[in-house]
């Protein structure tokens, strides 16, 4: 994972960093998963004493096409606020230190990541988490996007709808392996009724669901992970990824998997102080769909390419791209039945 | 052949979920990896045994749809609509099936284009059965994830 040419490297790096008198590096696991960024937790004594950081790397061929320095920027737009994240240390973006670009954030402690898949994730404190990861999404929201250290790195869109429909639906197109003509269709369908404009141009998390949510298994959330797609944007764009039926764990009369629907909205708006507009939530739930649509081909294509061999890659090409299939073709039918 | 390949899967992926992953250290890198593998196994078990029985019908009923519109739409496109309406499977091999398939689909996407810009009851009906063509067929191909 390191040799020991990058771990002298690092150790040096995070010396200078922290101030350190001395970094030894005791240990380095890979964690699994990281599709668009490769995860290590790196155990440390900094002058005698243990301390965890976790290292993002870019991987060989990346799931999600994205920037470091986004990422990196996200994270340090919440430290010190409402917004659980990990303090971010330190950002490489040469290959002079490890060889490649990567950067260094705190390792949170307590708390993991819940299978997105497994309705009994959080057991009885299932409404309490959906509570908090609703109310913690409006505060993402809430932040003055205009004053945060994202702002330097992403621009504000002038048309967000627009923005986000090209890249995505490009995404589908540029990696399908095979004729998508329900995507087709709802592209369509998109381009056909674009969104009323946001009142509110916000950071936008642009992952936000329960697998990347840190929880203590007592009814808490200890951190809100992967922002390496965070941008400037529509909030409802969060929401609508967030409400997903993909997440929602086969109970699509809970937000998530979690709580009901109406009060998901009810605590993101007294969160973010902004009002739901149903018009743009049903615009943004069904980009949602293209979304994650371009991803799972992304992954599906990557794997048969040969450019990646992970199998959360194989799988991600497999029934998350069924899913968003079958959401988007009951929609569509839905909405022409409606005619 | 007994048992079958959905069973032969399901026999792979319980022994990659058992006794391949007890076998690995703890907090290997390759433990998710056997776990993911165990799942597609699970999942393609699912597939292979209704995959034929599903392009089966899907495409007949998108040739039903190409032959209703041909005449309707007229045309170039009336014309390819009305051939590939008339075509047939080859063989029930999967990947035939699945090659007629992907070549159904690229001009139901060129037809659903062309019957969004008209107006007329047909051409609203037309577009209305073939969402609903595209809907069973998603449907059917839904794979169901095993117990976490």
């Amino acid at each position: 994972m390191l040799d020991e040419s990058q771990r002298a490297g690092l150790e040096t790096h995070l010396a200078g960093v922290l101030g350190a008198k001395s970094v030894r590096i005791t240990n380095v696991k890979r964690f699994h998963g990281g599709a668009s960024r490769e995860t290590f937790g790196i155990d440390t004594e900094i002058d005698g004493v243990p301390q965890g950081f976790i290292m993002r790397r870019d991987p060989a061929d990346s799931l999600i096409d994205t920037d470091r320095n986004v990422e990196y920027n996200a994270y340090s737009s919440y430290e010190g606020t409402a917004v659980p994240v990990p303090k971010a240390y330190c950002l490489v973006n040469d290959d002079n230190v490890i060889g490649q670009p990567f950067f260094i954030m705190e390792r949170i402690m307590v708390g993991e990541p819940a299978s997105p898949f497994d309705p009994l994730a959080y057991g009885e404190h299932r409404e309490t988490i959906g509570r908090k990861f609703f109310s913690i999404l409006g505060a993402i929201h809430a932040r003055d996007a205009a004053s945060s250290p994202l702002a330097a790195v992403a621009p504000v869109p002038e048309q967000c709808w627009k923005r986000e429909l090209d890249y995505w639906a490009n995404e589908v197109d540029k990696d399908s392996l095979e004729p998508q003509p329900i995507a087709q269709g709802v592209v369509r369908w998109l381009r056909a009724n674009p969104p009323p404009e946001p009142k509110k141009i916000t950071i936008v998390h642009a992952d936000y669901r329960t697998g990347n949510v840190l929880h203590d298994g007592n009814g808490n959330i200890t951190a809100i992970l992967d922002w390496e797609m965070a941008h400037l944007g529509d909030p409802h764009e969060d929401l609508a990824w967030a409400m997903d039926p993909l997440w929602n764990v086969h109970d699509d009369d809970r937000a998530a998997g979690l709580i009901s629907r109406a009060e998901a909205i009810g605590l993101w708006e007294e969160a973010s102080g902004l009002t739901f507009d149903p018009v743009a939530f049903r615009w943004w739930e069904m980009w949602a769909t293209i979304k994650g649509l371009g991803i799972w081909v992304s992954a599906e294509k990557a794997f048969v390419d040969g450019l990646n061999p992970d199998p959360i890659l194989q799988f991600s090409g497999l029934y998350p791209t069924l899913h968003a299939n079958m959401t988007m073709a009951r929609r569509m039918a839905a909405l022409k039945e409606a005619l | 052949m007994t048992p079958g390949a959905s069973q032969h899967l399901i026999s792979v992926a319980t022994t990659l979920g058992g006794r391949v992953i007890a076998a690995l250290p703890e907090d290997s890198y390759a433990v998710g990896d056997t776990k993911m593998s165990a799942l597609v196994c699970v999942l393609m078990a699912q597939h292979v045994d209704g995959a034929a029985d599903l392009l089966i019908r899907e495409n007949a009923a998108i040739r039903a749809i190409f032959s209703r519109a041909a005449p309707l739409v007229g045309g170039d496109l009336g014309a390819r609509l009305a051939e590939a309406g008339a075509t047939t499977d080859a063989n029930f091999r999967i990947s035939t099936l699945e090659a007629g398939n992907a070549a159904l689909a690229t001009l139901l996407i060129e037809l659903q284009t062309a019957l969004e810009t008209r107006n007329e009851d047909w051409a609203k009906e037309l577009d209305r059965d073939s969402w609903r063509v595209l809907r069973d067929g998603a449907n059917g191909r839904m794979l169901q994830l095993p117990p976490a």
